[in-house]
């Protein structure tokens, strides 16, 4: 009696233990999966600025368009740099295979230096994730080759509904405008509001150093 | 078996306890999480600002609305009464829309019986004007248009309790299309959101009434006044936060029902027609028709005032017997000593009798963009919208489909005749489509335009359309445009923009270009609709390279420039200035027959004209219209001629606004006014929207840690329970 005894509770406890850590396997492996699906969206935001900072410093030198890796859909269009953080390289046309690598520009706006509106749009859990703390009246520098810098001042923020498009529009002012999805760092992943920065143009950024 | 049980008991036990100290772990984490979120969602809210930062109610506004319908032009005044009931000075900032080819001329502020007429200037010097008139405290009015159809109402100064009436007026001209005449009013836009202030902490709020206290038993002259004026203005920050908030829930209910008491309007129609109207009707409203004469009829909304969340349109026909051709209406203005004739024409070329047998034959050209950008969910639009193409190809025309990336890749050799063997290969050709790669639309273009490989169906080389289906995400536009231009020979290109950032601009510009017209599809429902209506309308061309000439053979000063191909049932509808001497208007175009075009003129007398007014202002909207539509002029000298045209004409454009201030003060200096917003309401059914921008990698990794963190206390628990569980069977 005893003998079965101890043979049915060390069996059950046998298959008690594998269910148990079958559960413990099974939620460490979701949790690497996840862990690493984050982790390789912000990897590759990483990686492609830095690939994208070599190929703009190629474009700098000569002027040709370098792509940042051979399958790249489009150049590195110009170089953004919000209070003199680590600058950005933007690209051309804010599509969703572009925004994962950096932040873009919309090509229904309008392109730099032209008197008028120029959009950017990017992730605001990666490149634009510093839009969330920035300050009142911050520099913005876009350089775009040759060598043609242009600095803009933050003069508003402002929180939309993405149905309102009235943010491409020119105000009659040359501005740029960036955009990402709001609230931040959210765990709502398609969310209908979005963060816009709106900075006028001004002659020559202040130096207040 | 007793001891047996007390296993399954004590095992039952330790499972229950894991279960709560999992689902204790979890619910901290969400916790933390949730906490995090709520925290910033209640940052977003419907609630207005002002220059501080502070929200702000809106203040209550009605609008009602007079239309002067005559001939072919409406003219309409727009009253907006700004009521404010508060307690303070206020200035309001009011967004709405008008109809897209709306101008509009006039502008009068009504106090009381008090009249002033607003003058145009350019936009920079009418803003000051208004801002200096807000900080003397005159009462001012300021119309500005802030992009396309949309305008803005500033007025500065209502005091507490007044109503400030600005009544603005603009005509447009009424579509015609199919014998139909309709005249829309824009009522509703999409909702903008600012983030709310924080209202006055605990702590300022028990400090303000401190501060009451105190003051009552400081009876100093000078020290309590100023003290009083600064509790004041905390108890007033205090009081706007709490009713900006309180506006914020209600405003984010009202935009989910979408119902909102405070917005309504009064519409009334005079509808005068040159012949007796027959069948008139609103799709989305309820009329009252009261009929006055044979050709005049008073209109107005069956209930007498509605929400505006839909626009307004109106619809009605002309009894008649045959299909007036053509009408023509004139007017003479001064100017100066001078005298200047302006004409509006209207005409319906000689309607086919449409009918399957004599369609058309053409050669269509489907070219779809398969680039990386297209990816996702266009790719599907772009799919399903082409697909849907063949489907409504004729059986005698010939078809073939080009897909682009990097490089082209042609469906067939040459074009197909439509049949059902050929539609059923093009669809497993669309299938098998798949969005990757660059976007070379040069080579697109390229291969599109050239003739190489026609195949012309009776060998008429007449008929060619280009659908090109895109989102145009290309940086070269200039040079695409040029080789439109250059390469378009006979054909017609049409754009269809697919997903929800298509580059308009570009689009609508080659469309001009190509001749033929820029359709943009927002959501995959849109496809069968937007499709099919421009399939009914590619199917049936009627008038193409129209031109006008006076009838010795002089340039015509018309607008819009330049002129679309006619398709069946619609007009031709032109603005021009006459010059002395010139009665005799000649058209003339390629009239498309029996698959063959032949050459058709028609002259047109202006002797027998019609009386019109507001035509030179029709004259220079559409020339303000189709300057801002081109491109080869840069943009310094677009602004200048557009700020030339809008003072001239006394119309507000891009660049000059209409401002009307009092010469008297009316606010007291001492007191200051706020800025307010009146509400708008949310469109039914606008599918454009912003690039969506949040992937949530931040999410991921937030559950991963939370998932190992449960997983390790699960672990540590069960290791913890695992003696005690033991020791009875010891």
């Amino acid at each position: 009696m005893k003998g079965l005894l101890k043979r049915f509770s060390s069996k059950n406890r046998k298959q008690r233990l594998t269910v148990f850590h079958k559960l413990l396997l099974v939620m460490v492996l979701a949790a690497l999966l996840l862990f690493s699906k984050g982790a390789y969206m912000q990897g590759k935001a990483y990686l492609a600025q830095q690939l994208l900072t070599f190929a703009w410093a190629r474009h700098q030198q000569d002027g040709e368009l370098y792509k940042a890796w051979p399958w790249a859909d489009s150049a590195p269009f110009a170089q953004l740099t919000i209070n003199e953080q680590e600058p950005l390289i933007i690209l051309s046309g804010a599509t969703g295979s572009n925004l994962a690598f950096a932040p873009a520009w919309m090509v229904s706006s309008a392109a730099f230096n032209q008197g008028a509106n120029s959009v950017l749009v990017g992730h605001n859990d990666t490149h634009f994730k510093q839009l969330e703390d920035l300050p009142p009246a911050s520099y913005i520098t876009i350089k775009t080759y040759p060598q043609l810098q242009m600095s803009y001042q933050v003069v508003a923020t402002k929180i939309v509904n993405e149905k309102d498009l009235s943010v491409l529009e020119n105000s009659g002012f040359e501005t740029i405008t960036l955009i990402t999805c709001y609230p931040f760092d959210a765990d709502i992943i398609n969310s209908d509001l979005r963060f816009v920065v709106i900075a006028k143009r001004v002659q020559q950024k202040e130096t207040g150093v | 078996m007793r001891s047996l049980k007390g296993v399954d008991n004590n095992r039952r036990q330790q499972w229950l306890l894991l279960g709560r100290t999992m689902a204790a772990v979890l619910l901290i984490c969400s916790s933390f999480t949730t906490a995090e979120a709520v925290g910033e969602i209640t940052q977003a809210g419907l609630v207005y600002q002002d220059s501080n930062g502070i929200s702000r109610e809106a203040p209550l506004l009605s609008t009602s609305v007079e239309m002067n319908v005559s001939g072919l032009i409406n003219r309409v005044s727009v009253k907006q009464v700004f009521e404010n009931d508060s307690s303070q000075w206020i200035n309001a900032v009011y967004l709405f829309p008008l109809p897209e080819n709306a101008a509009v001329d006039h502008l009068t502020m009504r106090i009381g019986r008090r009249v002033i007429i607003g003058e145009i200037k350019q936009k920079a010097e009418a803003q000051q004007i208004y801002e200096q008139a807000e900080r003397e405290g005159k009462k001012a009015a300021l119309v500005e248009q802030q992009r396309g159809n949309m305008f803005t109402t500033k007025a500065a100064n209502i005091g507490p309790g007044e109503k400030l009436t600005i009544e603005i007026e603009y005509q447009h001209s009424v579509s015609y299309k199919s014998g139909l005449f309709s005249l829309r009013f824009p009522m509703a836009i999409t909702p903008r959101y600012a983030p709310a202030v924080t209202p006055l902490s605990t702590e300022e709020r028990h400090s303000y009434l401190a501060g009451l206290f105190l003051n009552k038993e400081q009876e100093v002259e000078g020290e309590r006044a100023s003290q009083d004026w600064i509790w004041l203005d905390k108890w007033q920050r205090w009081q706007d936060a709490a009713a900006g908030y309180q506006l914020a829930e209600q405003t984010v209910s009202m935009i989910k029902t979408s119902a909102d008491p405070a917005l309504l309007v009064d519409i009334k129609i005079n509808l005068h027609t040159p012949l007796p109207t027959t069948d008139i009707q609103s799709p989305y409203h309820g009329l009252k028709i009261e009929n006055r004469e044979a050709d005049f009829k008073v209109i107005s909304l069956f209930d007498s005032t509605v929400l505006a969340d839909r626009d307004f349109v109106l619809n009605w026909s002309l009894q008649q017997t045959e299909q007036a051709e053509s009408s023509v209406f004139v007017q003479e203005k001064a100017v100066g000593s001078t005298l200047e004739k302006y004409g509006l024409v209207m005409m319906v070329p000689p309607a086919m009798q449409f009918t399957e047998n004599a369609r058309i034959a053409k050669e269509v050209i489907l070219v779809i963009d398969v680039s990386g950008s297209m990816s996702g969910t266009s790719i599907a639009q772009a799919k399903s919208a082409l697909s849907f193409a063949v489907d409504q190809l004729a059986e005698n025309d010939t078809f073939n489909i080009i897909a682009f990336s990097n490089n082209t890749e042609f469906f067939a050799g040459n074009s197909l005749p439509v049949d059902n063997r050929s539609r059923i290969m093009a669809k497993s050709f669309i299938n098998q489509l798949q969005a990757g790669g660059g976007t070379n639309m040069q080579a697109a273009l390229n291969d599109a335009l050239s003739e190489q490989r026609t195949v012309y169906p009776n060998e008429h080389k007449d008929l060619r359309q280009v659908l090109f289906i895109t989102d145009a995400s290309i940086s070269n536009e200039e040079q695409l445009l040029t080789q439109i231009k250059q390469q378009l020979g006979a054909s017609r290109l049409f754009m269809v923009g697919i997903g929800s950032a298509p580059n308009h601009y570009f689009m609508k510009s080659s469309a001009q270009l190509g001749r033929g017209t820029y359709t943009s599809i927002g959501d995959v429902n849109e496809v069968r609709s937007k499709m099919s209506a421009l399939f009914t309308q590619l199917s049936a061309p009627v008038l193409r390279d129209i031109k006008l000439t006076w009838e010795n053979g002089s340039e015509v000063d018309y607008w819009p420039k330049p002129l679309t191909d006619l398709y069946q049932g619609e007009p031709l509808q032109v603005v021009m200035k006459i010059p002395s001497g010139e009665n005799k208007l000649q058209v003339s175009g390629l009239k498309v027959e029996n698959g063959a075009a032949q050459k058709w003129t028609q002259v047109l007398s202006l002797d027998q004209e019609q009386n019109g007014a507001g035509i030179d202002i029709l004259w220079a909207k559409e020339q303000i219209d189709s300057i801002e539509l081109n491109r080869e002029l840069p943009v310094s000298e677009k602004k200048q001629l557009i700020t030339a045209l809008g003072l001239n004409y006394h119309i507000v454009t891009k660049h000059t606004s209409l401002v009307a201030v009092e010469q008297q003060v009316t606010r007291p200096l001492m007191l200051s006014s706020v800025d307010k917003q009146v509400k708008t309401h949310l469109p039914k059914g606008n599918t454009m929207s912003l690039p969506q921008t949040g992937l949530g990698s931040g999410l991921y990794l937030r559950i991963a840690l939370m998932l190992l963190l449960s997983a390790a206390v699960l672990w540590a628990a069960e290791r913890l329970l695992r003696p005690g569980i033991s020791e009875p069977r010891a």
